[in-house]
């Protein structure tokens, strides 16, 4: 494995002026990923065709991430198919509905660590000259899912706090309970 | 009028509370009752109140009062359950960093209140007691019917010491509460943790009489065991030439000068018990009956500290400093080291009166100050507080009496308002005439909004006109 500044630059040059997203068949381009990666031969057809997909954001991204698997300089070791291809599965259209726009992944640096890092995880990948707490710490600070979790969670203590504050106003015009002294 | 009291508003209310308190209600020298307020005990209430009472009770008669150790559990509780209490104590081990505590200010109550109430409590039972606003922007203390319930053994607890036995009957009154403004609320009802017993809240002021001897008739009427009040409202009523002997005058709210306890010892001919509680706390001290200069930590409950005004850390005994509690029994607002803008010092060590509690010696209340009207009338400032308090735009005020006819009026305001020069102006124009109005004819009053917003307590009215006299 390279440092993970390699593969991020991978990320942030990806050749887009190359691909035309309309047009761009998915199950062809994982094929001749996976084809130059691996010595396996028996992983198509896959088990969920990509063809389907229709979101160009989505099919973007998919871009993105075959371009970094693809290169073999960048030493990338084999890792299972099937993980990947779950990973492309699953967890890609979540990332795609939390950063609607493809170019970010590939115009903001962090951005595009955060998308290595997340397939890096996934395969359980460890770019050099990380140990694994690192890599988990780092990419939990980047973490598009963790900070729109932080984000919910703010929301909800600011709609709390909203709810309190109403309730302050209308039992301030209700009337209190007794009691003996004032202050 | 209908029914005086009902479920709503006094859930363990009974049918001959309602005989007795009707007899007040409709007494023909009764006030003109405004508003109909219960004490809102209900079962749980009622019992968490009669635990209270009883820790109270075995607290004072074993002498042990909160400390530094014993309020760490209260801590350990709100950590988890409260944001600021959670932010606050982060990475702190609270038996050797208490020190550290950010302490708690009025700015937190007024700006971070919502972090303060505890996560998932209950909305429902949050009851807000409105104050006069005797130091400026008042705090809009979120409370629970239980703490207030409180109020009652603690209360009664000061009494006692004074030898007044509270009788807990409907055919009893045990307290009425002067008050003396031009406008104010105007109640009688019954306190389901004193079985029942009467209370009223009633305006001395002329305004609120059909017939100017019938205040002094509904005092003999009701006969109530103490009056409760200011030192203000007491005043009035001595100048007002009541005749009532009370068993107690139980004085709150503003500080009580030794000059004006003696004249009130002496004219209404019972002790005067001085009491320290605040909206954010409740109770926290009375005065002791064998040295009122002194007043004991009255509840079990809340941690009492005096800080340096330097270190901002604890001071030993003899030092004076800002005083600061933490604990109490309010659901809604626990105090962390809350920051309470009155000084004084501290005294630990037994007492010849028999309550071991620490001794607190108040440095400065809160003054009672005198506006006069161009007649000569005296204004009472809660009238003025009333006027400005409304106004929503208004965060802070002080009001200064400079001459005769002349007042200055300093003012924090929302920043949306005083950017905006049309709506200020009209603000301005209706502040000025209301405030004239209550100063009466010729009177100017100067407005300015230079009054900085730093949550800290000021004093609310000066009169620099007459501040050279003394009660």
């Amino acid at each position: 494995m390279l440092e993970i500044r390699h593969y991020v630059k991978l990320v942030l040059n990806t050749p887009f002026h190359q691909v035309d997203l309309g047009s761009l068949s998915l199950d062809a381009l994982w094929f001749d990923v996976l084809f130059s990666r691996t010595k396996e031969r028996n992983f198509f057809p896959f088990s969920k065709s990509f063809d389907s997909i229709t979101n160009l954001n989505l099919k973007a991204i998919h871009v993105i991430l075959a371009n970094l698997f693809f290169d073999k300089e960048s030493q990338i070791p084999e890792f299972p198919k099937e993980t990947l291809l779950n990973y492309l599965t699953n967890t890609l259209p979540i990332l795609s509905d939390l950063v609607p726009k493809f170019d970010s992944w590939t115009t903001d640096s962090e951005r595009a660590e955060e998308l290595v890092r997340n397939v890096f995880q996934t395969l359980n990948l460890l770019p050099q000259g990380e140990t694994k707490e690192y890599f988990n710490d780092r990419f939990r600070s980047i973490d598009s899912r963790e900070r729109t979790r932080i984000l919910e969670e703010t929301k909800k203590a600011q709609e709390r706090a909203k709810e309190i504050l109403r309730q302050m106003k209308q039992k301030e015009e209700e009337e209190a309970a007794s009691k003996y002294n004032r202050e | 009028m209908n029914k005086n009291l009902d479920v709503e508003t006094t859930p363990l209310f009974q049918e001959e509370w309602e005989t007795e308190l009707n007899k007040m209600v409709q007494s023909p020298f009764a006030p003109k009752w405004n508003v109909r307020i219960g004490d809102r005990i209900g079962e749980n209430e009622f019992q968490f109140v009669q635990t209270f009472q009883k820790q109270l009770l075995d607290a004072k008669k074993q002498g042990v009062y909160q400390t530094k150790a014993s309020i760490v559990s209260f801590l350990e509780t709100y950590r988890h359950l409260s944001t600021h209490f959670s932010e606050s104590l982060n990475g702190l081990n609270l038996v050797n960093d208490f020190e550290s505590i950010p302490q708690m200010t009025r700015d937190d109550l007024q700006s971070n209140i919502t972090k303060i109430i505890p996560n998932n409590m209950d909305l429902s039972q949050m009851v807000i007691n409105p104050t006069s606003g005797t130091t400026g922007k008042p705090i809009l203390a979120p409370n629970h019917p239980k703490a207030i319930g409180c109020y009652v053994p603690l209360i009664e607890y000061s009494v006692k010491r004074f030898g007044v036995k509270p009788i807990h009957s409907p055919k009893s009154t045990f307290a009425i509460q002067l008050c003396y403004q031009e406008k104010t609320i105007e109640y009688a009802t019954c306190h389901s943790l004193a079985g029942g017993a009467k209370f009223a809240k009633i305006n001395i002021h002329r305004n609120s009489w059909k017939k100017e001897s019938d205040l002094q008739m509904f005092l003999s009427e009701c006969s109530p065991q103490i009056l409760t009040g200011d030192p203000y409202a007491f005043e009035s009523a001595m100048k007002m030439g009541i005749k009532y002997h009370p068993e107690a005058i139980h004085s709150t709210a503003l500080e009580l000068t030794p000059a004006l306890r003696n004249k009130l010892s002496e004219y209404f001919q019972c002790p005067i018990i001085n009491f320290y509680s605040l909206n954010e706390t409740g109770p926290i001290a009375y005065s002791c009956p064998l040295d009122p200069e002194w007043m004991h930590l009255l509840p079990h409950d809340l941690y009492l500290e005096v800080i340096s005004k330097d270190t901002r850390t604890s001071v030993p005994s003899g030092n004076v400093g800002e005083i600061v509690v933490t604990g109490g029994r309010n659901p809604y607002l626990p105090l962390l080291c809350y920051r309470t803008g009155d000084f004084g010092e501290i005294q630990y060590g037994p007492c010849l009166c028999g309550d071991h509690f620490p001794r607190l010696r108040l440095l400065s209340g809160r003054k009672p100050v005198y506006f006069q009207k161009t007649n000569g009338e005296t204004v009472n400032p809660i009238d003025v507080a009333r006027i400005l308090r409304k106004n929503p735009y208004i965060f802070q005020f002080q009001v200064e009496q400079l001459s005769r006819d002349e007042w200055e009026c300093r003012l924090s305001l929302e920043k949306t308002i005083w950017e905006d020069v049309t709506i200020w102006e009209k603000e301005t124009i209706s502040i000025q005439k209301e405030l004239e109005s209550l100063f009466g004819p010729r009177s100017q009053v100067k407005l300015s909004n230079n009054f900085p917003l730093d949550g800290k307590k000021k004093i609310a009215f000066i009169n620099s006109y007459r501040n050279e006299e003394t009660i």
